[in-house]
């Protein structure tokens, strides 16, 4: 114990009227009495001050100077060991990542890591500062330095857990920035250091972790829960879930789909091995699916035992076809679901957006690349895509492309093709087809503007004749069906991480005041006990206990 | 506890324990003891005794509800944030200094940022000036940072202004003006022009991400200039210049373009550089592009002799694989250049002859890329090579120490080691290393002395019987440096301690790394060689007299090494330990001995081999499997897997020393054929595309995958493995987001080739791999982008501040206020100290 403003002793001169009051000769009240007899009676009392009657006296002044004492003692600052240091700087990190709501089952590790913010708080002076951060990646500023409580419990109960994980690598290096000019700082960290791997190098040397849990965690959880519409076939689509425990589980999943039971199946998963499971159906409406895990006994994070995801309806493809009408290609159209297309007298100026892909045929070919996708059947001029060399006889199908997705099961090797355009693609281009050293079909497919070119006649082929050709077909449109763009088509889950809930850091314990009540500053516990002798002290008068 | 503040009813006062207020609960009971009291006070006393005992009792209350009194301050922080990176610097400095030395703050606190990537707080402009810039990464520009720590910074009760020197183009992060607003900063902002310098650079090279087979791609760059003139453009096909073309450029950009045909390399790495007369930064010169080809399937041969290995080179080409010879000083530094083979053949090239960072790259091409590797035996082979303890040892399935047989030679070894003061630090731990690993290397019947040096002769090791290596390692580790160099005497006791030594075998090693003082260092070496003992002599580092190390290993009849990589110096001893006991290398005519049946020993026939005339002598690794045998029973032919790689070791040679018969041999193309396509990397299935972006300065890696078949694959993991421009290999976590998607990033900051492989596995085994590269150019940061002034000019309204604010009269303005705190419990528990006085008075003061 020390005192901060010892200065303040100079107030105890004050004390010394007090003692003055109880030296001043305490005038007998006037007495009037009729004879002799009753004086003789009342004369023993005023010479003789009965013992009892010393003892209220001292008494009265004991108490006195003590409430003194106290009320000087708070305002000389008394300081606790933690009040001792010299204006104390600290940068908080708020850990608010999904892990942070585990609980067991309460408080959470959250609530733990708010209270002992808290306590930090109240043990701060006017003259300390605090700032606080969150571990997220970039670290928001919750407050920046202020002594002020106030600010700081706004600031605090701003901020909510995320549903996701956080890095708090980006956190730990503003801490370090914002400490390194200034005097006594430190960076305290509350959090359960449920971190990426390799997180925890970032902590620095003094950089104290409060609100690690040092228990082997309990707890099962999704860690994926996503649909996806297959890019083989339109419409089908494969629904994925893992689901991860730090300790062995086994229970059961229910799938939901539309809120309907869809499938209950048994779960087994060991530590550090993932239970996966996928379904697959077709459906070109929108589907939504719910799972729910059989939580575990004493399952610490509650928000991972449920993920739901949901898959928009498939949109029809809009085609736009330019040049002649081709019986086969328009049979090919008509026969792939989920397909809408026009013909067009000519190559528009301004594609229309509604356009998810336009087919050219013969000399109705555009200027310049289009922002959408192009497919130039037998393209009767050079342009962007290469230069026209001539033609070929008889060209048959040398080499075709394994990795492009265009050409799969397509079977191409097999078309016979009596009269083929040479050409020289674009630089740039992907050759899918070729004969020999001479490109039949290529194009640029990978990135926009798309485009591709069928360097020959499909009526110079049997390739109308052929499988080949509606699932070349079938692949190209496939491939240009943007998968719709959905927020919730994988469950948004802590992940894995976060799920499996291994602390990297060891546990530093927070300034231990035995217990996470209110902390009470010196000043304020002497002017409390001053205030109570006071009132005692009032009460004791009343019934002449003291003088 | 609670918090009550009156703020909003228009009172700024906080109580930070409102529930003490509570305690005025008891005033009633003062009253009440008060009432019924038969204390003697009387009249007005007695009401004013209880008047001030309730006022004292009062405010001692309020102290306890710690009030604070929030009051208005138009006292001003502000932080001078200056763009350090490299595209505005000094220009940013200059126009902070101009306007500092004009500025008027107004009383206002000052303190200085400095950021490029990082930012730091400097106390003043002179700090900030005397700073070391590097320490923030000028090759990138973070706005968001600076302003970041900018307002976490000010202390409370500020009214908080920035003043942003700056081009406003960040190479990362998000910048909103909004969360400044909110949190009361106004921004203004200096904008800041790059100076205005001579500077050419290439923008932008685009290429296709992949290609075929002989396939024609265009390269089309981007050149930027700031001023007109002739330039030379030169394309870079992985680091050989191959195009060169001349331009006048013009001011802005200029478009350049470059036809090439993909060859047989399976990764094409091209670069675009451009040279001018007039130019400020040489970093923005170069910018690339990596491209990835179908290629061919590929062989690296390194080997010591390039001419002997073209029986090797024909044999596989009639076998259909394609064998590149490379000298040892040809040995890949990128893994981007190892990613052109499936297999790589070490032939008697010595460990000393690759830096240890060339070895790890070749463990991680094995083990991370699944790579083959393959080393034939040699006198530079295995052990006699120095691969002990390194990491191609690691990799390869037999170790290159071996139990010595009883009547091999018995070898004395006198290690004679420079502990001088200039091998302080890092030679002298890797001489130590190096002695340690040469004593661990001799048997039970070998003898090791170790001796160093200065202008002293130390006996650290006594000529001593080697069977404890641990007792000697831990004499070893005694060595410190300091002194100056005399070799001689050190040579002589070398050879007092050999001379008497009853070891069949005697051999000396020196290492020094500095000149010597004179001496009769032919005399010396000359009685050695009359006592039968050898000398072989180290120079570490460029400092050695290596003309006089040279002359003493002639006339030792030892080998002379320069090792100017002193990471190497631990290779060489091991070799020089192992190529002095000469019992490594066994030379003798012998027939393979298949041990059992194997696909690619398959249609050899293993009756009709003819005589191997040597081999080397290794030992198997727990786990290895051997193929062939020696007629004594040694590994001939040993695989294992490693990581995702397999490796092999054959310890006889493919050349006309040892092989010399097996090269007449039908079969001697159709087994290595067959051992080569064993150990290359299998080929992806098609079934997986992987796809990255950048986006400050992280790279995000996508892998789609999907069956042909079953769609996407189910159960599947994938992992990827990674190898940054520095050669260091890192495991990327690679999680699924969608069914067939996995999605992973990793920091990609640092300029040159990022080289990954996916590997995509189920349970049942491996699905596909992927290899792909990220190319990482130079930064933003020297593209010569215009100022950003829209941004600038948003930041600075949006946040209440100006463009370009007058430095005198910017800051005179106070139209701002910030609140700051007093504590008001000191002042009402002094009043209740004076009024308790006044209270003791009141009762205490005698009645008329």
């Amino acid at each position: 114990m020390s005192f901060l403003l010892p200065m303040a002793a100079w107030l105890g001169l004050l004390s010394l009227p007090i003692i003055g009051f109880y030296l001043l000769k305490t005038r007998q009240r006037r007495k009037l009495v009729s004879t002799l007899l009753f004086w003789n009676q009342l004369k023993p009392k005023i010479e003789n001050s009965p013992f009892w009657r010393k003892l209220r006296r001292w008494l009265s002044l004991l108490l006195q100077l003590l409430i003194f004492a106290l009320i000087l003692l708070g305002l000389m600052h008394p300081a606790f060991e933690w009040e001792q240091r010299a204006p104390q700087r600290v940068v908080a990190i708020l850990d608010n990542s999904a892990s942070m709501a585990a609980s067991r089952p309460t408080p959470s590790r959250w609530q733990e890591a708010r209270s002992q913010l808290d306590a930090t708080l109240s043990r701060l002076r006017l003259a300390d500062e605090m700032a606080v951060i969150t571990a997220e990646n970039p670290p928001r500023i919750l407050s920046g330095w202020t002594s002020s409580k106030r600010e700081l419990r706004a600031a605090l109960d701003r901020v909510e857990l995320l549903p996701t994980g956080t890095d708090p690598r980006a956190a730990l290096e503003l801490a370090r920035e914002l400490t390194a000019l200034r005097e006594n700082a430190r960076v305290e960290i509350f959090s359960d250091s449920v971190w990426p791997l390799g997180a925890e190098g970032a902590l620095q040397p003094g950089m104290g972790v409060q609100g690690v849990d040092p228990e082997k965690p309990t707890n099962v959880g999704f860690t994926l829960f996503a649909i996806r519409r297959s890019p083989a076939a339109p419409g089908d689509w494969q629904l994925d879930a893992e689901v991860v425990s730090p300790t062995t589980y086994s229970g059961q999943l229910e799938l939901l789909r539309d809120g309907q039971t869809f499938d209950v199946t048994p779960v087994e998963c060991q530590p550090g091995q993932p239970w996966r499971k996928s379904w697959r159906g077709a459906a070109e409406g929108a589907v939504e699916f719910t799972a729910r895990l059989t939580p575990i006994a004493g399952d610490l994070l509650a928000t991972d035992n449920q993920a739901s995801c949901r898959l928009e309806a498939l949109a029809p493809l809009q085609i736009g076809v330019v040049g002649p009408a081709d019986s086969f290609l328009s049979a090919v159209l008509d026969s792939i679901p989920l397909v809408k297309w026009s013909q067009l007298d000519e190559f528009p100026a301004t594609l229309p957006p509604e356009l998810d892909l336009i087919i050219t045929t013969g000399d109705a070919l555009p200027a310049e690349k289009p922002r959408g996708a192009l497919l130039l059947i037998n393209p009767s001029r050079s342009g962007f895509w290469g230069e026209r060399k001539g033609s070929l006889k008889e060209a048959p199908v040398t080499d075709v492309s394994r990795l492009s997705q265009l050409t799969r099961h397509a079977g191409l090797g097999q078309v016979a093709i009596s009269e083929a355009t040479a050409w020289t693609p674009a630089p740039g281009s992907e050759v899918l087809v070729a004969s020999l050293t001479d490109p039949l079909i290529f194009g640029q497919w990978d990135r926009d503007p798309r485009w591709l070119v069928l360097g020959f006649d499909p009526a110079q082929s049997d390739l109308p004749l052929r499988t080949a050709f509606p699932v070349l077909m079938s692949n190209l449109l496939q491939s240009v069906r943007d998968e719709k763009s959905s927020d919730q088509l994988a469950a948004v889950l802590p992940g894995r991480i976060e799920s499996e809930l291994t602390p990297l850091a060891t546990a530093t314990s927070a300034e231990s005041h035995g217990w996470w009540g209110p902390i009470f500053p010196g000043w304020w516990l002497a002017l409390a006990l001053g205030l109570i002798v006071l009132v005692a002290e009032w009460a004791l008068y009343h019934r002449r206990i003291t003088d | 506890m609670g918090l009550v503040s009156s703020e909003d009813h228009g009172l700024n006062l906080e109580l930070l324990r409102p529930f003490s207020l509570l305690l005025l609960l008891l005033l009633p009971l003062l009253r009440h003891w008060h009432r019924r009291s038969i204390a003697p006070l009387r009249g007005k006393r007695r009401g004013l005794a209880l008047g001030v005992r309730m006022v004292v009792f009062i405010l001692l209350v309020l102290a306890l509800s710690e009030p604070r009194w929030r009051g208005q301050t138009e006292q001003e922080e502000i932080f001078l944030i200056v763009d350090q990176s490299r595209s505005v610097n000094p220009a940013a400095l200059e126009a902070a200094k101009k306007f500092a030395a004009e500025a008027d703050f107004a009383g206002a606190k000052t303190a200085w940022i400095g950021f490029a990537e990082r930012a730091r707080i400097y106390p003043s402009l002179e700090a900030l000036t005397e700073a070391d810039r590097e320490l923030l990464n000028p090759n990138e520009t973070r706005l968001d940072t600076a302003m970041a720590l900018a307002a976490a910074s000010y202390e409370p009760g500020r009214v908080k202004t920035a003043v942003l020197f700056s081009d406003g183009v960040s190479t990362g992060g998000n910048l909103t003006a909004a969360s400044l607003k909110e949190q009361g900063i106004r921004v203004q902002v200096v904008p800041v022009m790059p100076p205005d310098r001579p500077e050419v650079l290439v923008r932008e090279v685009r290429a296709p991400n992949a290609v075929r087979s002989n396939e024609p791609l265009a390269i089309e760059a981007v050149i930027q200039s700031t001023r007109s003139g002739p330039a030379e453009v030169d394309l870079f096909r992985n680091g050989v210049r191959i195009r060169t073309q001349k331009i006048d450029r013009k001011v802005g950009a200029n478009d350049v373009r470059f036809e090439d045909r993909a060859g047989e390399d399976k990764l094409l790495h091209y670069e675009v550089g451009v040279r001018a007369e007039e130019d400020t930064i040489s970093e923005n010169n170069l910018a690339g592009a990596a491209v990835i080809s179908e290629g061919k399937s590929r062989v690296l041969l390194l080997t010591d002799r390039p001419e002997s290995a073209r029986y090797l080179e024909w044999a596989l080409r009639q076998e259909g694989v394609q064998l590149s010879l490379r000298p040892a000083e040809g040995t890949p530094t990128q893994m981007s250049d190892l990613q052109n083979y499936d297999a790589v053949i070490i032939d008697n090239v010595p460990a000393s002859g690759m830096s240890r960072t060339q070895m790890e790259l070749l463990r991680s091409y094995v083990s991370d890329f699944g790579g083959g590797l393959l080393m034939l035996g040699g006198d530079q082979a295995y052990g006699l090579g120095g691969y002990f303890r390194t990491p191609v040892e690691e990799v390869l399935p037999v170790s290159c120490d071996f139990q010595k047989e009883e009547e091999s030679p018995s070898l004395a070894l006198a290690l004679v080691i420079d502990r001088s003061g200039s091998m302080s630090g890092d030679n002298l731990e890797l001489a130590k290393a190096a002695a340690k690993a040469s004593a661990d290397l001799l048997g039970a019947r070998d003898y090791v002395g170790v001796l160093a040096f200065d202008h002293e002769t130390h006996v650290i090791v006594p000529m001593q019987a080697a069977g404890d290596p641990v007792g000697v390692a831990v004499q070893i580790a005694s060595i410190t440096a300091g002194g100056g160099t005399n070799i001689a005497p050190a040579m002589e006791e070398a050879l007092r301690q050999l001379s008497g030594n009853p070891a069949k075998l005697k051999h000396v090693i020196l290492l020094t790394d500095g000149m010597s003082q004179e001496g009769g260092y032919y005399e010396i070496t000359k009685q050695m060689v009359q006592n039968e003992i050898t000398i072989s002599t180290v120079a570490m580092g460029s400092g050695a007299d290596s003309n006089l190390l040279s002359q003493i290993a002639q006339w030792g009849n030892g080998r002379y090494y320069e090792a100017t990589d002193p990471s190497t110096v631990p290779q060489i001893f091991t070799k020089e330990t192992m190529t002095a006991s000469k019992s490594a290398i066994q030379e003798f005519p012998f027939l393979a001995k298949p041990v059992r049946a194997v696909d690619f020993l398959e249609g050899v026939n293993w009756g009709e081999t003819p005589f191997l005339l040597g081999y080397v002598r290794t030992k198997p690794k727990p786990s290895s499997e051997t193929w062939l045998v020696t007629e004594r029973g040694d590994p001939l032919l040993t695989t294992w897997r490693f990581g995702l790689g397999t490796t092999a070791a054959f310890t006889s040679d493919a050349r006309n020393r040892w092989a010399v018969e097996w090269l007449r041999w039908p079969g001697y193309g159709k087994f290595w054929g067959q051992l080569l396509r064993r150990l290359s990397r299998p080929t992806s299935l098609g079934w997986s595309e992987v796809t990255t972006t950048e986006r400050g300065g992280e790279a995000l890696v996508t892998l789609d995958a999907l069956d042909p078949e079953q769609g996407f694959p189910e159960n599947a993991e994938a992992e990827m493995r990674l190898v940054g421009p520095d050669g260091t290999p890192q495991t990327v976590p690679l999680p699924k987001v969608l069914p067939g998607r996995w999605q992973g990033t990793f920091p990609a900051g640092e300029r040159g080739i990022y080289s990954g492989q996916i590997q995509l596995k189920s349970p049942d085994g491996p699905v596909d791999s992927r290899f792909f590269t990220v190319t990482r150019g130079f930064s933003a940061e020297f593209r010569l982008e215009p100022p950003d002034l829209k941004s600038l000019e948003n930041l600075a309204t949006e946040t209440g501040g100006r463009l370009n604010p007058d430095a005198r009269t910017g800051f005179q303005q106070k139209d701002r206020t910030a609140l700051r705190e007093y504590e008001l419990w000191p002042w009402l528990a002094l009043l209740a100290l004076l009024f308790f006085v006044t209270d003791v008075g009141v009762r205490r003061w005698p009645e008329r």
